[in-house]
């Protein structure tokens, strides 16, 4: 003879019960025990009542171009693939263009003067020249106040 | 009609012009489905695209041990609960109709139309009990929707979120035991 389910076992498959979720054999043997226990039988009719006070949900109207947009973004997602595999060679170019300007400040710094300027590498290549030179003596028509390159 | 397998197999067979089909068929429920865990109309629009998006990506291996509609069902609650994570934000959408039975329990002024003190009650009955299934676990949450909402069976929801039958039977009871408890005064005796 089957051994009778207790309330607590009971309790559990309440729900499924009142879903219509149990087997037939389950099923009866719930309605057989919530027959003749009120505190169960309470408890179905609290479990009932917990769906019949939520809202319906809306069925939103129909969206005919969502077919339509689907498809757009797929085919957009494909077009705009290129543009990634542009993305590494992109950053190492700019990587580049960074490292050749931090290099440049970097070597200013290390070099004493605010501004590298053509005009302060040519000074310093002609600082020691040859008094005779040729070189010496553009210097001193370009340097008529005779100031110091040094 | 044919029949959502029969429009996936021509689709498995490369005529691609068929999911054009199963998006009309499915898209409001999956909107529906969508608006029940995000509150912005153009998220819900949002989810729902990338739903399809991901589908069409997946039907080439597409396989019928669940219906079509149940593994759909699972692509929108994943896309709509990463969409609600990364927006750190959980909301009902205004879809949510008037509730029924109500209108035997409210005395109206006579004229058929509610008062302005009737609709205020209505408004606050109805944002308690928005607030009472958003605190539902979201396991639990997602089953009280498939299966009230969408009128899942519970085998369907098991399939649609990757879990067993029983977890599925335990999360629907513990989730209406804990809406009765919130919503006890709601409850007749």
């Amino acid at each position: 003879m089957r051994r009778a389910m207790t309330c607590k076992e009971i309790e559990k498959r309440l729900s499924a019960h009142l879903d219509g979720e149990l087997e037939m054999q389950s099923s009866h043997a719930v309605q057989e025990h919530i027959a003749g226990c009120p505190a169960c039988r309470r408890a179905a009719a609290r479990l009932q009542q917990v769906y019949a006070l939520l809202p319906e949900v809306e069925i939103p109207a129909p969206d005919p171009f969502m077919a339509t947009r689907v498809r757009a973004a797929l085919a957009g997602k494909r077009r705009f693939r290129p543009v990634h595999r542009l993305l590494l060679p992109a950053s190492v170019a700019a990587g580049l263009v960074l490292g050749m300007i931090l290099g440049r400040d970097l070597y200013t710094r290390w070099s004493g003067s605010s501004t590298v300027t053509m005009e302060n590498l040519e000074v310093r290549m002609l600082q020691k020249v040859p008094g005779s030179s040729l070189t010496a003596s553009y210097l001193d028509l370009s340097n008529p106040e005779g100031n110091s390159y040094e | 009609m044919q029949t959502d397998q029969e429009l996936i197999d021509r689709f498995q067979q490369g005529d691609e012009s068929t999911f054009d089909e199963l998006v009309r068929r499915h898209e409001q429920r999956i909107r529906a489905l969508c608006g029940c865990y995000l509150s912005d109309p153009q998220d819900v629009q949002d989810a729902a695209q990338e739903t399809f998006i991901r589908a069409f990506r997946g039907l080439p291996s597409f396989r019928p041990e669940a219906r079509f509609s149940t593994w759909l069902f699972r692509i929108a609650i994943h896309t709509s609960l990463n969409q609600v994570r990364s927006r750190r934000r959980r909301g009902w959408m205004q879809a949510f109709s008037r509730l029924p039975g109500m209108e035997d329990q409210i005395v109206t002024s006579g004229t058929g139309a509610p008062t302005p003190l009737e609709e205020v009650e209505r408004a606050e009955q109805q944002r308690l009990i928005r607030a009472a299934l958003d605190s539902l676990p979201e396991e639990q949450r997602t089953a009280v929707i498939l299966h009230r909402f969408h009128g899942l069976k519970y085998q369907e929801i098991a399939d649609a979120t990757g879990s067993s039958l029983a977890a599925v039977e335990a999360r629907i009871h513990r989730a209406k035991g804990r809406l009765a408890v919130l919503l006890a005064d709601y409850m007749k005796e």
